[in-house]
């Protein structure tokens, strides 16, 4: 709990005087939740829950595009309308190429240097392959690209991602579209402590705002989530919770939360409490 | 390339072409076959068509370069980007990109994503 502390002064020193805002790769964002755009029930629904996260970050992706269809066309009129930024992924790539080629098509259709990098080891976990995921970056950086990776919580690779120009760096919570949660706090809470100064947002396994929460109060920057808020009953309701939930754990994290004991301490005060020396 | 068989009559009024039924060119062909003294010419151009995988499907067509098999497909101005054989082609590199049989072409479009 000491560490968090430290972490709390890092943060608001970095944050600036007044405001608590995040600074990532030179842009200043006020809120602290990147919201995915996929699986929404329609556009308007999407639409409606980016506005009531209060979002400023969507998650975007590239995919096939028929000479008959008009989707990619009426989905990126509809994104650019929202007035956020768009951060593209390589959702889905499994190779270094692949990943570097995506990332090429996505700058190109949606003008942006960022990047959402996803090497996939797995079909099944869909966890990052590492070594595919810090040669990818190394490659994208030198091509300009503002890359935001897609990782785990392992500290070698998050030193050499670092080591090969990202600024940032996105551990997963959980697997992609589990939402367990933080399925591993011991090693996100390791990570946190290791870079006290590096932005660090949690990405994907996210169910609950509880989760959201308790992410931000470990002193994660920033959450990034999709599937919780997209097939919630109400996505609109959802987005809202996550964002005040965000909010909530920032919030706290800042304040600074009290240390955890093993033993009970009476809050109210026990001298003057009636009958004390009765016995 | 394949081999053309072809064959023409000996008065110079028919001509008969047998092609193989999947033949592929990879360039541009033009012939000219004349019946000397008799005074007749037949120019045959042939259009190179090409066989390429389209977004994982294979495709014919009779594009030279990215730009114009775009246009075939009926792409036209649509917002989409390029790889060719697993390179990214930017948009103004598609002019100049000529297709080769066999290459493989992603044209892709923004999507949601997580």
């Amino acid at each position: 709990m000491t560490d968090t502390m430290i972490d709390t002064k890092a943060n608001v020193a970095r944050s600036g005087a007044g405001r608590d805002a995040l600074v990532v790769y030179g842009a200043e964002l006020t809120s602290r939740l990147f919201l995915g755009t996929a699986q929404y029930p329609s556009p308007y629904v999407l639409e409606r829950a980016v506005k009531a996260a209060g979002t400023e970050v969507v998650t975007v992706s590239v995919r096939r595009e028929g000479a008959r269809e008009k989707g990619g066309q009426r989905f990126w009129e509809m994104i650019a309308g929202l007035g956020v930024r768009v951060l593209p992924n390589t959702a889905g790539c499994r190779t270094v190429r692949e990943a570097i080629a995506t990332a090429e098509m996505a700058r190109e259709l949606f003008d942006t240097d960022w990047v959402k990098l996803e090497v996939i080891a797995n079909d099944d976990t869909l966890q990052p392959d590492l070594f595919g995921l810090v040669e990818a970056a190394g490659v994208l950086v030198r091509e300009g690209f503002k890359v935001f990776p897609y990782t785990t919580e392992d500290l070698g690779a998050a030193e050499r991602l670092l080591a090969a120009g990202c600024e940032l760096l996105m551990p997963w919570g959980a697997p992609i579209g589990t939402g367990r949660g933080l399925a591993n706090p011991y090693a996100l809470r390791t990570l946190r402590n290791y870079f006290p100064g590096v932005p660090l947002v949690v990405d994907a396994g996210i169910g609950a705002p509880s989760h959201a929460a308790q992410a931000m109060e470990m002193g994660f920057d920033a959450v990034l989530l999709n599937t919780a808020v997209a097939k919630a009953g109400d996505p609109v309701a959802m987005a809202e919770a996550f964002g005040a939930a965000i909010r909530a754990g920032r919030t706290a994290f800042v304040a600074g939360m009290m240390e955890v004991r093993d033993m009970a301490a009476p809050s109210t005060p026990v001298a003057g409490t009636p009958f004390f020396d009765l016995k | 390339m394949r081999r053309v068989h072809r064959s023409l009559s000996a008065a110079g009024q028919e001509l008969t072409l047998y092609l193989p039924r999947e033949a592929v060119f990879s360039w541009q062909h033009e012939r000219i076959f004349s019946g000397g003294g008799s005074g007749w010419e037949l120019t045959l151009r042939m259009a190179a068509v090409l066989e390429v995988v389209v977004n994982g499907e294979r495709a014919k067509t009779r594009a030279r370069t990215l730009a114009e098999l775009l246009i075939e497909l009926g792409y036209g101005e649509a917002k989409v980007a390029t790889a060719r054989n697993g390179d990214f082609i930017p948009l103004r590199k598609r002019d100049t990109v000529e297709l080769s049989g066999g290459d493989t072409i992603e044209i892709v479009s923004p999507r949601q994503g997580g």
